[in-house]
């Protein structure tokens, strides 16, 4: 065993977080020059202020800008809702959409499409109620099992098998909505509006304020029901505050960017790497690794194949999913030297 | 200390504990034993808080369902017998010992930080405060865990099967630690055990639990000689150079 992986170096979290909130200012740069139209950087900053030509105002406030934005806001609440249901569940492939939230969305989107054609402008609130429906329902199940790790997760995926259910039988026997609903599953930051996020993003900000704020009691829930409540903890309400926050977050972000996945997977386990268990530090960190990997994967897909584009949750399932590997090879490299 | 009376448990359609009282007195340190299956780690749990059950559990006169969490856990420290190893350093553990004290999102103040020294001192593991849990053996996380319970400052400690994962050298150091403790810092410790050896070398006091009833309470000498333990456990008594042996 080296002392490297034995010894926690105390100025760790520090650091990671510094270098975090660089790469997030980088990629966020990078995401407003970047793009089909090629604009420097000058350009860019008199564009924010109003002062260049009508059509580059528009590109870069009304199109980059709120992108960017949207991209910031839902990788920090996608890696906020993971950290948090990874905790409270103590597993870590606990996510969004293992337990059944992004299934809850998909089936109330699905529902719209199919009844209210015309109205697609009920998707986002349709996504956010069926998300967060869900969540309460698996909440619900669970305090009536009892609210254990594992009960929640059992429910979840009980839960998502019986909404994929309903999701193909309306898909099978409504054709038409197939490729509407196609478009929502990939997840993606197209069109998105100043809007559209503003709600979102007051949400996520309030979970993610609570979660910190609550950190300590989170942190403790690691070492088993039984020790938690020996410390003082109220288990039982911790978890359910829990869910109910990470439920905002991924309900949030999928009502304006549709199921995107693996960010709620990945990113916490990158942060864990990083910083350790610590719920403060890895709610911190994983906010901003989030960020930074949805605005770096939205503005390649955005110029990789320009003026076309790639929806983020494809280069999201691109990057995340090799990456993923790649952390679980690694770890076990580490489990074989200890 | 810990007063239990007419307690019962029951887990499924099992009655696993049956009319239980027990009087854990001040100052002693007091050793839990009985069969697999006996019921002492469900006695364990109760006081913890984490099973259901009838009858009533006063702590230092208190009833402790009425007790709040938080306060509960100023009172008496429960460490069960599986203990998980979590990806975070011995400081960090130690420091979790200090929540009772801590109001929600609060700082930790100057007198949190002296209780976790002292209680990484206390079982001189200061050199490995920055060291994670699953990279230190067995025996140093129990004694990681030990200072976790230390820095809660509670006059009771309940300890279910510490030693498991300990060499016999390693338990004696636990135990005369323990012993240690009770004497040093005035601590009330009840401890479940398997090995008779070292519980009668031990404990004052001996409690023995057999199919879900306590058989025995009292001293450790009284223990000795009721012959209780070759009962229950069918084994024969040994005296070598001084020292009681079960076998």
């Amino acid at each position: 065993m080296n002392n490297r992986q034995n010894f926690k170096d105390t100025n760790r979290t520090a650091k990671v977080c510094i270098i975090s909130a660089s790469l997030l200012a980088a990629a966020v740069v990078a995401a407003l020059l970047l793009g089909s139209a090629k604009l420097s950087p000058l350009q860019v900053v008199s564009a924010l202020a109003g002062r260049q030509s009508e059509e580059i105002n528009v590109i870069v406030q009304n199109i980059r800008l709120p992108r960017v934005f949207a991209a910031v806001v839902a990788g920090a609440g996608l890696s906020v809702a993971g950290i948090l249901l990874q905790a409270v569940t103590d597993n870590d492939l606990a996510s969004p959409n293992i337990i059944g939230i992004n299934s809850g969305a998909g089936f109330a989107v699905i529902v719209v499409i199919a009844l209210f054609p015309q109205v697609t402008y009920l998707l986002p609130f349709a996504a956010f109620l069926g998300a967060f429906g869900a969540a309460m329902l698996i909440v619900y199940t669970s305090s009536r099992i009892g609210v254990s790790k594992s009960t929640v997760v059992l429910a979840g995926v009980a839960l998502t098998a019986i909404l994929n259910a309903c999701i193909s039988f309306i898909s099978v026997a409504d054709t038409d909505t197939m490729s509407v609903y196609s478009h929502f599953s990939v997840g993606g930051l197209a069109g998105v509006t100043t809007g559209e996020i503003v709600l979102p993003s007051v949400l996520v900000a309030i979970s993610f304020a609570v979660a910190m704020f609550l950190s300590q009691q989170i942190s403790i829930l690691c070492l088993g029901d039984s020790l938690a409540a020996s410390l003082g903890v109220r288990v039982r309400l911790m978890r359910i505050i829990c869910l109910v926050c990470a439920s905002l977050c991924a309900a949030s972000v999928v009502s304006f960017a549709g199921l995107l996945g693996f960010v709620g997977l990945v990113v916490p386990h990158i942060a864990r790497a990083l910083v350790g268990k610590d719920v403060k530090a890895s709610l911190a960190v994983s906010a901003l690794l989030g960020a930074v990997l949805v605005v770096s994967a939205d503005m390649f897909g955005r110029i990789i194949l320009a003026p076309s584009e790639v929806p983020v949750g494809i280069v999201m399932a691109f990057i995340g999913a090799p990456f993923f590997l790649y952390l679980l090879l690694r770890r076990k490299h580490y489990a074989e030297n200890k | 200390m810990l007063k239990i009376s007419n307690m019962n448990v029951t887990l499924g359609r099992k009655q696993v504990l049956k009319n239980i009282d027990l009087n854990i007195k001040p100052h002693t340190l007091t050793a839990l034993i009985g069969k697999n299956g006996s019921g002492k780690s469900t006695l364990v749990s109760a006081v913890g808080g984490t099973v259901n059950y009838t009858g009533q559990i006063l702590l230092a006169g208190q009833d402790i369902r009425l007790l709040q969490q938080r306060e509960k856990a100023k009172l008496v420290s429960v460490l069960p017998q599986v203990l998980t190893a979590p990806h975070i350093t011995v400081r960090e553990l130690v420091k979790m010992g200090r929540n009772p004290y801590l109001d929600i999102g609060a700082r930790f103040t100057p007198q949190d930080i002296q209780a976790v020294e002292k209680a990484l001192d206390a079982m001189d593991i200061g050199c490995m405060q920055n060291m994670y849990l699953d990279c230190i053996s067995g025996g140093e996380r129990q004694k990681a865990y030990l200072a976790m319970i230390l820095a809660q400052q509670t006059r009771l400690m309940v300890l279910d099967e510490p030693a498991t994962y300990m060499d016999m050298a390693y338990e004696k150091q636990f135990m005369e630690t323990l012993s240690g403790l009770r004497k040093s810092m005035h601590k009330t410790v009840v401890v479940v055990m398997h090995n008779l050896n070292t519980a009668v070398r031990y404990a004052q006091r001996i409690v023995v639990m057999d199919s879900g009833k306590i058989v025995f309470e009292g001293t450790t000498q009284e223990c000795l000689e009721t012959q209780i333990i070759e009962h229950i456990f069918g084994v024969k008594k040994y005296i070598s150079d001084g020292e009681i042996f079960f076998g």
